[in-house]
């Protein structure tokens, strides 16, 4: 038996973490697609694809394989993306913008492209948790409320993060190395804990 | 942009995809555009009048044309408001392609509708992102003039070094840019902005219309070095209406030297330009 705060701790980087990359996504985008409208409708629709997705998926896969390794693997996938997508999103982006696929089919295949591996893997991330959670405690409704609440926290201050200080002070590229190395060391944590558990057990 | 006279009634308002637009008449029958209720207004046009520049910083505009070496023959305005500047510019130059490129379609709706704006068979609109459009532009230009920056937002995307470079491609031998960039008071965006320009076109030009925060910078490919009193001498021979325009001494009264700075350069990476606006 492992203490919660750990997957609390998890829960809120992870939740920071997506919506930050959410607003850089815009950054990313801009220059080749320009401020439309269409830009910002594919970004967060392509996002509530991919948490969507992972949720479901998440769900599914805890109740099959629940253990810290896989938590580990489930955020180490979209670590790796993120800390890898300064050197490959802008030749990626411009393959998508000579397509020329309209204002809207544009932004959404680059959104597509580069926003649902990631967001899928992290929206895995909460009910994965769940699972590791409720092993070890009774009150599953108020375990999974409170996981909800501390990941949604997160992503607060993962957009007033991003937004207010991020782009400001670093720019785009420097914003998601920072991210997706953060993310990795989450994901050595996973695989820490799970080192731990076995240990005690 | 200014303020709104008291007396000027609503007479049209919609939301648009990108903005609040507002339509406002005074009593003498001017018009004026505003993209925002509290705001300042983006044009001021007298209707059936493209002779009337109404407004300063669309008169200083016209400074830009005393850099170009001929007539030009292909003109590209990112960003058209109500129209006045395109609307003055054909009344100089009678056979110049003008392609018109707006991101807001009820932008150019509203123009025509409440502004008298009637692009003729040399203009092109073109409903479309301004860095979309230049990057698959099959022309380069003898004057591109930029107006998509306003009190209320700077679209990031078409400040950078990335996006002026693109635009100097753009741009014919002899070619002149010119931007208008309003800035209540200096602040350090702005000066980033400078420093952007330089560093993409070399020598910059400023003129400040008179009593306002309205720049309009101008660059040239190749850069171009000239004195205050050899272009108020090249001001004169811009075919202006006569009486409509004092070119020469707008050039003369408004050109502004250059403040040396130590901003950062903007790139599609780093370019705050919402917090650098208030610093």
């Amino acid at each position: 038996m492992i203490s919660k705060s750990p997957l609390y701790f998890l829960s809120f980087f992870c939740g920071a973490f997506i919506m930050g990359f959410e607003l850089l996504g815009s950054r990313m985008l801009t220059p080749y697609f320009g401020s439309s409208i269409y830009v910002w409708g594919s970004l967060i629709s392509v996002f509530m694809l991919g948490l969507a997705g992972g949720y479901f998926l998440g769900g599914l896969w805890a109740d099959r394989h629940n253990t810290f390794n896989g938590l580990s693997l489930i955020i180490f996938i979209p670590a790796l993306f993120i800390t890898l997508s300064p050197w490959f999103y802008r030749p990626l982006l411009d393959v998508i913008f000579e397509w020329d696929l309209g204002p809207q089919a544009g932004p959404l295949s680059a959104c597509l492209v580069l926003f649902t591996l990631p967001s899928l893997f992290l929206g895995m991330v909460s009910p994965y948790l769940v699972q590791l959670l409720v092993k070890q405690v009774r009150h599953v409704g108020r375990e999974a409320g409170t996981l909800y609440a501390v990941s949604t926290c997160g992503s607060i201050l993962g957009t007033l993060g991003t937004s207010f200080y991020l782009l400001a002070n670093v720019g785009t590229r420097m914003s998601l190395l920072f991210m997706g190395i953060s993310l990795l060391v989450l994901s050595l944590l996973a695989f820490a804990l799970g080192r731990k558990a076995a240990f005690i057990s | 942009m200014a303020t709104q006279p008291a007396a000027a009634k609503i007479i049209y308002e919609t939301d648009s995809l990108y903005h609040h637009i507002v339509v406002r008449e005074d009593d003498q029958g001017k018009r004026f555009l505003a993209f925002n209720r509290a705001r300042g207004d983006q044009s001021a046009v007298v209707p059936g009048h493209p002779e009337i520049l109404t407004f300063a910083y669309t008169k200083t505009a016209m400074a830009a044309l005393s850099f170009l070496e001929r007539e030009p023959e292909r003109m590209l305005f990112i960003g058209v408001g109500a129209g006045s500047i395109p609307a003055y510019m054909r009344l100089i130059y009678p056979h110049a392609v003008m392609d018109l490129v707006e991101i807001d379609p009820d932008v150019i709706r509203v123009a025509k509708e409440y502004f008298e704006f009637r692009p003729d068979a040399l203009m092109r609109e073109i409903i479309k992102d301004g860095r979309v459009f230049l990057r698959t532009a099959p022309y380069s230009y003898d004057f591109i003039f930029l107006d998509a920056y306003n009190d209320a937002s700077v679209p990031f995307h078409l400040t950078t070094q990335e996006f002026l470079s693109l635009a100097r491609e753009k741009l014919n031998p002899g070619g002149v840019l010119a931007s208008n960039v309003w800035s209540a008071s200096i602040n350090r965006y702005f000066n980033a902005q400078i420093n952007t320009y330089q560093e993409v076109f070399g020598l910059l030009y400023l003129f400040q219309a008179k009593n306002t925060g309205n720049y309009i910078f101008v660059v040239t490919k190749p850069e171009k070095n000239i004195s205050r009193s050899q272009l108020a001498g090249k001001a004169k021979a811009v075919p202006v209406p006569s009486g409509t325009l004092d070119l020469t001494g707008i050039v003369k009264s408004e050109f502004t030297p250059v403040p040396r700075t130590g901003e950062p350069i903007l790139s599609d990476d780093f370019a705050p330009v919402d917090v650098l606006r208030y610093q």
